[in-house]
């Protein structure tokens, strides 16, 4: 019975939307509000999760624990400052947009680099066809920039993105939609239970 | 009805049959023969090399929402999760599983719990072994406190299964300065791309997908397999034929 009511439970439910979305738009559009409002709440006890643990590093003085906690309250705290009219209502918004965007600007900006070091490290460890292939790749990938002989690459580079890019791309993005379809029919008729071992 | 909902139907009805026909076969002792997968034969080994080695495993789920599109996705990282956790707590050496999804933690919490109350040690389960790190829409937030925890000790192995997008690269670096064994499962071509240079295994797709049927086994997930066979056959059938048709009307 403890096993069996979360699959009852997620069976209707899937299947009422399905029928919905098929049939009753208004219906799937209250289920799916639902499915939100709970997702909301995850999100809520996501950052109680994040909190807590924190906290107890924090405690050991680890500094970026510290920091974290630091920030989550201050920005709660400048929140709740917008929110009862005490600052100009616009703090919390500059404060992601002088601090937060930026610092994840040039966080992204590393992954060029990152990807860089990967390039070598792959052909130090695998020098086998496909490491050679993708280096190859790679290369031509890059050469649009204006340099001496990158016109004899461009036909190259526009046969590898028109014809194997494309086609590679679609095929994975064909077998990816018909995993979905299955494993979706599969939650529908209760075969596969994640929630519920 | 529109002749779109009628279409739609008309399919689910009929690839449902096709399954339910296709499982019962298995059941009956109908043979499905799966590849051999370096991917999936990589993951397997990762427990006993962890109770080996004594360096836990690090897994991340990704940031893709039960509730939303990449529920598909996060079903399958689930199902690995099951999987690597239940041969990992049994040997004491539990699995530190990270998330950018709120979803995704209650599900990761909860297999984790029914993990350890299976091996009957439920007093070893902690909520905080599945870390939220942030919200799914805030990728690099993820992207930077998933590194910092790979940063923090040795890893036997750094699992990252479910949605990632470009942010995978911060982690897989992380995770290659601690100098873990990396798996990469996922379904979206942008992570995969970007994770080809640094994987030591790597999931593509519709194999990610498949977890089910090469961890588990079961009649249902074998059956979809053939299912997914037969659909692709029938689909490479239907762009033959268009594109033979185009070149008649060309002509």
């Amino acid at each position: 019975m403890k096993n069996s009511l979360p699959t009852a439970f997620a069976l209707v439910f899937g299947l009422l939307t399905l029928v919905g979305l098929l049939l009753i738009p208004g219906l799937a559009q209250l289920i799916l509000g639902w499915a939100g409002f709970l997702a909301a709440c995850a999100l809520l006890l996501g950052l109680g999760n994040l909190f807590l643990i924190h906290s107890r590093r924090a405690i050991r003085a680890n500094p970026y624990s510290l920091t974290l906690i630091g920030a989550m309250l201050a920005v709660i705290l400048i929140g709740l400052a917008d929110m009862l009219a005490l600052t100009d209502g616009n703090t919390a918004q500059q404060l992601f947009q002088y601090l937060q965007q930026p610092l994840e600007t040039a966080f992204s900006s590393l992954l060029a680099f990152f990807l860089l070091f990967a390039g070598f490290r792959l052909f130090q460890q695998r020098r086998d066809r496909w490491a050679g292939l993708f280096i190859i790749v790679v290369i031509i990938l890059l050469i649009p920039l204006p340099a001496a002989g990158a016109n004899l690459f461009n036909p190259l580079r526009a046969l590898i993105s028109a014809l194997f890019v494309t086609a590679g791309l679609r095929g994975l993005l064909i077998g990816i939609a018909l995993g979905t379809i299955t494993l979706s029919l599969r939650l529908l008729t209760g075969s596969e239970r994640p929630y519920s071992k | 009805m529109e002749l779109t909902t009628l279409a739609i139907l008309f399919f689910i009805i009929l690839t449902g049959a096709g399954l339910m026909a296709l499982t019962y076969r298995t059941q009956k002792g109908g043979a499905v023969k799966l590849r051999p997968h370096p991917g999936y034969l990589t993951l397997q080994k990762q427990v006993g090399q962890a109770v080996e080695s004594g360096q836990p495993i690090h897994i991340s789920l990704g940031r893709g929402s039960l509730s939303g599109r990449a529920n598909p996705t996060s079903v399958a990282a689930l199902t690995i999760l099951n999987h690597l956790a239940e041969g990992s707590c049994a040997n004491g050496m539990p699995p530190t599983v990270t998330t950018g999804d709120g979803t995704l933690l209650l599900a990761g919490q909860d297999q984790l719990r029914q993990v350890y109350h299976q091996a009957h040690r439920p007093a070893e389960y902690q909520p905080g072994m599945v870390q939220f790190q942030a919200s799914s829409s805030d990728p690099i937030t993820y992207a930077a406190g998933t590194s910092q925890v790979v940063n923090q000790q040795a890893w036997g192995s750094n699992i990252l299964i479910g949605q990632f997008g470009q942010e995978i690269p911060l982690i897989i670096e992380a995770g290659s300065r601690a100098q873990a064994e990396q798996i990469i499962s996922t379904d979206d071509p942008i992570a995969l791309a970007l994770a080809y240079p640094s994987a030591h295994a790597l999931i593509i797709g519709e194999e990610h997908l498949a977890a089910g049927a090469y961890l588990n086994g079961q009649p249902a997930q074998l059956a979809s397999l053939q299912l997914q066979d037969i659909l692709r056959l029938l689909i490479i059938i239907a762009i033959l034929l268009a594109t033979l048709m185009g070149l008649l009307v060309s002509l």
